[in-house]
């Protein structure tokens, strides 16, 4: 994984619920900036290393890789067939291609540079006005981007060398010492290589670690009002009902009402708990919070009034001719389990005798035992919000945005 | 009077005899051969001019400046340094020699002067930007009597030089000595590479080509170290003999390319001038090689520097 994909998997663990909308807005940044790296990546551009024998393309080549890719040497010619090598810096990933000299093999660095994005012309001081260089100039297209990099420069550098090749070649010249860095080529390189603005990925870059250190110093900082919030979820008791539900005339109305009664004993839920923060984080935790499917729930309560219905009727002591006792007790019983107090006409209770009554108090807890799951469900959901984003830990993502911020100065 | 000067005079009959026969470019560089030679001559137990040749940046002037052991021409960083053929001539001779360098076509003398008995002349790049810098080099090189071939381990394989150069100038074989340069620059051993460079000569055609490796300058390590060749120049090479090889050597090449052109001509024409012309030439042919066997005879003590 490159420090650009650890950064992004970090921005994706950052519970959202503690950021408000600018600051989330400034966690996309980050990633938007990461996606569009990893997009100019993808289309990884090659580039020709080219020169005149002698002149240091497989070293500079080796260098810019960090590996011995390119073999170097002595005798010469020394690289007689194009080496290629994927580089990468941060998300920047270049095709390194070694070409052999100029002089040697023409055809070779003509192909390479005709279907390269840029060039990297490697001279050294004793051979920058060589007319193979000139010549090698020449057959590169006006539309392909060129680096001259002078190799082998003294320490210090004889004065006007720099100048004088600028003037000879026409190009800006890359001064790089024996044995020194080799930085200032691969700036230039990230420079070319992404044509529409030369700064474009370091500006994003910059904008990716950025993002990653203000969204984690803003996680940091909100724990005051998580742990607020932890408290009170600690301290927090399920509401119950307040008093008996209300029977209304039929079992559709009445279903109703009792939805809209648990909707407001969940509300309590998140009045209890959401409040004790500052406003604004209590609320975006209860937004985030998953919404209750009432209708799920309302079909729960119907399952109920059937299997109360059939718990009547299986208790039933007095059968009369078949389905009127049912139609009697489905029309009215349930009342008495949604509200023990109800009380029911006497043709119900001549039917269920002294049995009526434990019917009766095992429907009603059953109806107790739905809507308390209904409001613990609540209040789970808070727990579990909560617990995530007290577990998160934002050093990562600082850990994260530092590496790959220092990831610009490796090679 | 030297034996060259018997051959000029044959040379003469033949330029004589062959007015009219050459065409008139063949004709007019016989007569400046004549020219050249007769000052050579004047001059034969003096100096032996030695050219230091090669691409830009291989350290010529550096190395006519370490073989004098004294900053006597300008070698600077900037590309192509050296612009004109510049002579560093002996204390002794000063501005006597001046007809020499006319006849070999060194126009600038250097103020400070150099080891006895050698006129050393820097000459400008064979492969720069500056086509005019080969043109003046070309036009030196076949004037000297020795040519020091300077190359560097950056492009001592370069095929422009080998095909500008090396290839045109094969039939000066043993006028040539090869120095390969800066090899302070080569971190591992220095031979394998004075071995390749000396088998791309001798796949050029070089039969037997002296390489001597040499560190004119050194930027910021160790000391110049010219010994190799300073000895070739110095001791091993007679200044009489290798001039009257060079001397021979052009003769040899004149009397070859002129007795072939006016022998098909008479061929061609039934003409008796033509007839005589050729033979005139084939005379002066075999006592060129006559000299040439006489001059490099015996001459164990000429420089290989190996």
């Amino acid at each position: 994984m490159t420090t650009a994909e650890a950064l992004a998997l970090e921005f994706s663990l950052v519970p959202r619920v503690l950021l408000d909308a600018d600051e989330i807005n400034v966690l996309d940044d980050g990633l938007h900036a990461l996606a569009a790296i990893a997009e100019a990546t993808r289309r990884q551009p090659t580039v020709a290393i080219v020169g005149p024998s002698g002149s240091g393309k497989s070293w500079l080549v080796n260098e810019l890789a960090g590996s011995d890719v390119s073999p170097t040497g002595v005798l010469r010619p020394t690289t007689v067939a194009p080496v290629r090598v994927d580089v990468s810096q941060r998300s920047l990933v270049v095709e390194l291609v070694d070409t052999p000299a100029w002089e040697h093999s023409p055809a070779i660095v003509k192909a390479e540079v005709a279907s390269g994005n840029a060039v990297v012309l490697v001279v050294t001081p004793s051979r920058y006005a060589d007319a193979s260089v000139a010549d090698l100039l020449a057959h590169i297209d006006a539309d392909i981007p060129i680096m001259v990099v002078m190799n082998r420069v003294a320490e210090p550098t004889e004065s006007g060398l720099i100048e004088d090749a600028g003037r000879v070649l026409r190009q800006r010249i890359v001064a790089v010492r024996e044995d020194g860095s080799v930085s200032d080529v691969w700036a230039r390189v990230s420079d070319v290589v992404d044509p529409q603005d030369g700064g474009r990925h370091a500006v994003l870059a910059a904008a990716a670690a950025g993002s990653g250190r203000f969204v984690a110093g803003t996680v940091t900082s909100r724990s005051t009002g998580l742990g607020r919030l932890e408290v009170a979820l600690e301290a927090a008791e399920i509401p119950t009902l307040s008093g008996p539900l209300s029977v209304l005339d039929d079992w559709r109305q009445t279903a109703v009402a009792i939805v809209a009664a648990v909707a407001g004993l969940r509300d309590g839920v998140d009045h209890e708990i959401g409040y004790a923060s500052e406003a604004g984080l209590g609320e975006r935790f209860r937004l985030s919070l998953p919404e209750w499917d009432a209708d799920s729930f309302g079909r729960k309560l119907d399952e109920w009034k059937l299997d109360t219905d059939a718990a009547f009727i299986a208790s039933a002591r007095i059968r009369w001719r078949p389905g009127a006792t049912g139609d009697l007790v489905r029309r009215v019983a349930w009342k008495s389990a949604v509200n023990p107090a109800v009380t029911l006409p006497p043709r119900i209770r001549r039917v269920m005798g002294d049995r009526l009554s434990d019917v009766v108090m095992k429907r009603f807890d059953a109806l107790l035992a739905l809507v308390e799951d209904a409001v613990s469900d609540r209040h789970a959901s808070w727990k579990d919000a909560i617990s995530d984003a007290a577990r998160y830990t934002p050093g990562s993502l600082l850990g994260a945005a530092e590496a790959y911020e220092a990831s610009d100065t490796d090679v | 009077m030297s034996e060259l000067n018997d051959i000029l005079d044959l040379l003469d009959l033949a330029i004589g005899r062959s007015e009219g026969v050459l065409d008139e470019r063949a004709w007019d560089r016989a007569g400046s051969l004549r020219s050249r030679l007769r000052v050579r001559d004047h001059y034969l137990e003096d100096a032996l001019t030695v050219a230091f040749a090669g691409g830009t940046g291989t350290g010529k002037s550096s190395l006519v400046n370490a073989i004098v052991g004294a900053e006597v021409v300008s070698a600077g960083v900037l590309r192509p340094t050296t612009q004109a053929a510049v002579a560093v001539v002996p204390a002794n001779l000063g501005g006597s020699i001046a007809a020499l360098l006319d006849a070999v076509g060194v126009g600038e003398t250097s103020d400070e002067s150099g080891p006895e008995g050698r006129v050393l002349v820097d000459l400008p790049d064979y492969d720069s930007i500056e086509r005019a810098h080969r043109e003046i080099a070309s036009a030196v090189v076949p004037n000297v009597d020795v040519v020091i071939w300077v190359a560097d381990p950056e492009k001592y394989a370069d095929p422009t030089v080998r095909e500008q150069f090396l290839e045109p100038m094969l039939a000066y074989e043993d006028q040539f000595l090869f120095a390969l340069n800066k090899v302070d620059l080569i971190s591992e051993d220095v031979e394998p590479v004075v071995d390749h460079f000396r088998s791309i000569l001798t796949t050029i055609g070089y039969a037997s080509p002296s390489v001597v490796a040499t560190a004119a300058r050194n930027g910021q390590s160790g000391e110049a170290d010219v010994e190799d060749l300073a000895h070739a120049l110095a001791e091993s090479m007679d200044t009489k003999r290798a001039a009257l090889a060079k001397a021979a050597l052009d003769i040899r090449m004149l009397s070859n390319e002129a007795w072939a052109f006016c022998h098909r001509k008479a061929v061609e024409w039934q003409s008796d001038s033509d007839a005589l012309a050729a033979s005139t030439f084939v005379s002066l042919g075999v006592a060129g090689y006559e000299m040439h066997a006489r001059a490099t005879d015996s001459a164990t003590d000429r420089g290989r520097g190996t």
